[in-house]
């Protein structure tokens, strides 16, 4: 074999990339997918207890009430404002803007923790009571955790960028945050459909 | 920060003196800390993967040594070595730990190491998170063990059927150990597909197109999918099973609306797939290890990548065909017999293409060969009688016989270890740098063979004649005496067989022949650095010619130049046609990963016993994830420095 040859010079590539490009947005990809099997799964399982009642929620069990647990969807769908002005400051690498959106992000993700922990409240069940509770509650703390999850990866951000630790690596990174961020507020509508406006259908 | 001119970068010089000093450079740059330290917070893929490959060979190990106390209670009738409660743990621990802890992590880990170097890159996607795998993996391999030999091993059979498994019929912790020890492996199931898939999508070496891509990590790539999708399914419903338990939640429950049925959903959704799982990598182990031995490439590629793809998909829509026994509805019934028997097709595609490839080769009888050649032999049987089983009718007089027993030991040892033996053979050279001997190899893979169909084949008559699986004993005149004394004699010969594999290992180890880069004459990246590579792999990235990378390679093997010495730097490239697209800086070693791995044991052990362990775990795992989060920097990094 005769000496190796250069065929490519890589030390023009870039060094930051956004998107699908960046190895972050894969993982994060992966994470949703894990994820969303999860909740699917806690649905379906839901789905099938239901099967099993003549009257869901069965007999003796009020329903849960509509109001606290549509706010608090809204409210979620609502927070993707602040998230999107997040993302188009970090893509154009404003370090100045970046901090404002991210401390606006973690306030709207307390928010959802504070909103959730009143919907557990607006179930009017407990994950003892029988089938129908535990299907509830299981769907409910699942993505609550997710939320829980998302509020400390920003929180962790904000610290970072505030304490001026912020590299140049973090912008593509605050990205694919806020796509996580869509995932967990967007995945909750079909839920809030299926625990909250279904039962009442049929 | 430094001017880019003085920036050191990778290059190919005339000059000796400065070649040297450029690769001491990315030497130190590359290389885990010394000692102790080093070892903890260690972020190789190389390393991380031998670890895995190492747990996951003591699990075979205590669980083979299960099996063969079970099989000597077996031998006679009425014996007393192991009680009836006794021999629930060993039939229990021992398939969850073949299968949790063994088969599908070993599998993973085999990727783990390979993967980056077929497509010829320097690490692993998210190197933390991967070490973060092995530490959950390994505390979840103590736990079941510890477990067992404390006499809380689970026993509630490796599928824990509920209401068996329920609050009511199995008090105590035994249950729980089990639901935790699912979760524990299925994250870092999860953490090694996300692994294996950016990897194989993101880090491929310029040229290594999607149709160039090695038979091997397309194997890995596809389990890797059906992973997310399965490990998701099953911690999920391992969760609710210790819900059931802790905090009397009625998931499985039919007193309250529960219902039995809905884990048995739950548990094959996940089970079939698993099968798939762990045979799937050993396929690609057999199309990565034929061409060396037959001197040409596989046979039919776009068949194989295409079947994989195809068992992939049909391995999902499969799992009711273990519940013919159920009240399933008929005709959902016959809709799952259509799919298992369809199953068939892909697999039988796959047989073919590989026959098809020695036929037209040149076959070298060398150890992984004869271990290619069993798997064929093995595999085929075991399928035969899968495809009888998936008939309903059949099915319901062989349900819980030991012919369903025989029939997944031949699939999974026959269709998964034997490849995977094969394997060792294969990348030992190249992962320790010596040869493992050829002779022992010989007695090792016959003693497998025969001890193997000593073993199991008798079980499918046992079946017939009725022995119920899962069973301490049977009474002396039910005849099946001598069939079971054939088994446990064939079990002994299958430890025999182990033994003298890891007598040819500790040779080797001690005074192997040396390997040098390439001792097959193969035609795959890995065998295109030395033997073990060093920290960084490749001195230059590769680029790929054809899709046998080395025996399409040039003479003046063409490679990239310019990635940064003084940084790990990787080289991005694009999903489809693997261009180049960025540098990636990889993170330096660190003990993040472990702390975080602890708090996460603290929190899923502290959870069998109070549901605070909620509040306590997620406190220690902040701890983990905050030291990791932070910000570690090179030099010159921080915005606010440069203003
Ligand atoms: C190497 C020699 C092996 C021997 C002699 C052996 C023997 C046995 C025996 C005696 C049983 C219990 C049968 C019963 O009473 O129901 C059993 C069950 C099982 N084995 Fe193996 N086995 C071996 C290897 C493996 C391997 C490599 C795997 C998987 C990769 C495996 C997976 C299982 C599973 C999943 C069960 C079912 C456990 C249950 O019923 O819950 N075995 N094996």
């Amino acid at each position: 074999m005769s000496a190796p040859r250069t065929v490519y010079d890589a030390s023009a590539l870039p060094e930051v990339v956004y998107g699908s490009k960046s190895l972050a947005f894969w993982g994060t990809l992966g994470f949703m997918v894990v994820e969303g099997t999860t909740l699917a799964i806690l649905a379906s399982s839901y789905v099938f207890l239901w099967s099993n009642f003549d009257r869901w929620p069965p007999a003796g069990t009020s329903p849960p009430s509509l109001l606290v647990p549509t706010i608090s969807m809204l409210f979620l769908l609502a927070s993707n404002l602040p998230a999107r002005q997040l993302a188009k400051a970090a893509r154009a690498k404003d370090l100045r803007a970046c901090k404002r959106w991210l401390v606006a992000c973690t306030l709207c993700s307390a928010g959802w923790i504070v909103l959730r922990l009143l919907e557990f409240r607006s179930l009017n069940t407990r994950w003892d009571d029988n089938a129908y509770g535990s299907a509830v509650w299981a769907l409910a703390f699942a993505h609550f955790t997710l939320l829980a999850v998302e509020m400390a990866e920003t929180l962790l951000f904000t610290l970072v960028f505030l304490t001026g630790h912020a590299e140049e690596k973090h912008f593509p990174d605050i990205v694919d945050d806020v796509v996580y961020w869509v995932f967990v507020t967007v995945v909750w509508v079909p839920c809030w459909f299926l625990l909250f406006v279904l039962p009442r259908l049929i | 920060m430094k001017r880019e001119a003085e920036v050191p970068r990778s290059a190919l010089h005339a000059d000796p003196a400065e070649d040297a000093r450029d690769l001491r450079r990315l030497e130190r740059t590359w290389s885990p800390e010394r000692g102790l330290w080093g070892w903890l917070t260690s972020v190789d893929h190389k390393s991380i993967a031998r670890r895995y490959v190492a747990t996951a060979l003591v699990s075979f190990v205590l669980a083979g040594i299960n099996a063969l106390v079970m099989r000597v209670q077996l031998a006679r009738p009425e014996s007393h070595v192991l009680g009836p409660d006794a021999y629930n743990q060993y039939f229990t621990t021992h398939g969850t730990a073949m299968m949790f802890l063994f088969a599908v992590p070993i599998m993973e880990a085999v990727g783990i190491y390979f993967v980056p170097l077929m497509v010829g890159t320097r690490n692993v996607a998210f190197p933390r998170l991967n070490a973060l795998g092995y530490w959950t993996f390994l505390v979840a391999t103590i736990f079941l063990w510890a477990s067992f030999y404390a006499n809380v091993g689970p026993d509630a059979g490796w599928t824990a059927y509920v209401p068996l498994s329920g609050p009511q019929f199995s008090p105590g912790k035994r249950v729980d150990t089990w639901a935790q020890m699912i979760t524990f492996t299925e994250v870092s199931a999860l953490i090694g597909a996300v692994e294996i898939i950016t990897t194989a999508f993101k880090q491929r070496a310029p040229g290594m197109s999607l149709n160039r891509i090695p038979l091997f990590v397309w194997a890995e790539v596809v389990t890797a999918f059906m992973i997310l999708f399965a490990m998701s399914t099953i911690a999920t419903a391992s969760m609710m099973l210790a819900m059931d338990r802790l905090i009397g939640t009625h998931f499985f429950n039919p007193a309250e609306g529960g219902d039995a049925l809905l884990w048995q959903h739950l548990f094959w959704f996940f089970g079939h797939p698993e099968v798939y799982i762990i045979f799937i990598p050993a396929t690609g182990m057999v199309s990565a290890m034929l061409p060396a031995f037959t001197r040409r490439p596989v046979f039919g590629y776009t068949a194989i990548v295409l079947s994989l793809i195809g068992t992939g998909f049909i391995g999902f829509g499969l799992w009711v065909h273990h519940m013919f026994a159920t009240a399933v509805p008929w005709l959902g019934s016959s809709f799952f017999t259509a799919s298992s028997v369809m199953i068939a097709v892909p697999s039988g595609i796959q047989v073919l293409c590989w026959i098809a490839t020695v036929w037209d080769g040149r076959p070298r009888l060398a150890t992984p060969m004869l271990f290619i050649l069993g798997f064929l032999v093995l595999f085929v049987i075991g399928g035969l009688t899968g495809v009888m089983i998936a008939s309903v009718p059949f099915d319901l007089q062989m349900h819980d016989t030991f012919f369903v027993v025989a029939h997944f030991h031949y699939v999974l040892i026959g269709g998964a270890v034997f490849p995977l033996f094969g394997a060792f053979y294969y990348w030992f050279p190249k992962v320790t740098g010596r040869m493992l001997g050829e002779r022992l190899g010989k007695w090792n893979f016959w003693l497998f063979f025969a001890g193997m169909n000593v073993t199991f084949f008798p079980m499918h008559f046992l079946g017939l004649l009725g022995m119920p699986r899962r069973v301490y004993t049977y009474s002396p005149d039910l005849g099946w005496g001598p069939l079971n004394m054939t088994a446990t004699v064939g079990a002994f010969v299958i430890a025999l067989s182990v033994l003298v594999f890891f007598a040819n290992v500790a040779r080797s180890l001690a005074r192997g022949a040396p390997a040098g880069d390439d001792p097959w004459g193969a035609d795959s990246l890995e065998w295109a650095t030395a033997s073990p590579p060093p920290p960084y792999n490749f001195r230059y990235p590769p680029v790929v010619q054809g899709r046998a990378a080395l025996w399409s390679r040039t003479p003046d093997a063409p490679v990239v130049t310019g990635l940064r010495t003084d940084k790990p730097e990787i080289l991005m490239t694009t999903l489809l046609d693997a261009e180049p697209e960025s540098r990636h800086v990889h993170p330096q070693p660190t003990i993040w990963p472990l702390v975080t791995a602890i708090g996460l044991s603290v929190l899923l052990l502290s959870l069998i016993y109070t549901p605070w362990g909620l509040i306590w775990g997620a406190a220690a795992v902040s701890i983990g994830l905050i030291g990791w989060g932070w910000p570690d920097h090179h030099r010159g990094a921080r915005l606010e420095e440069r203003g």
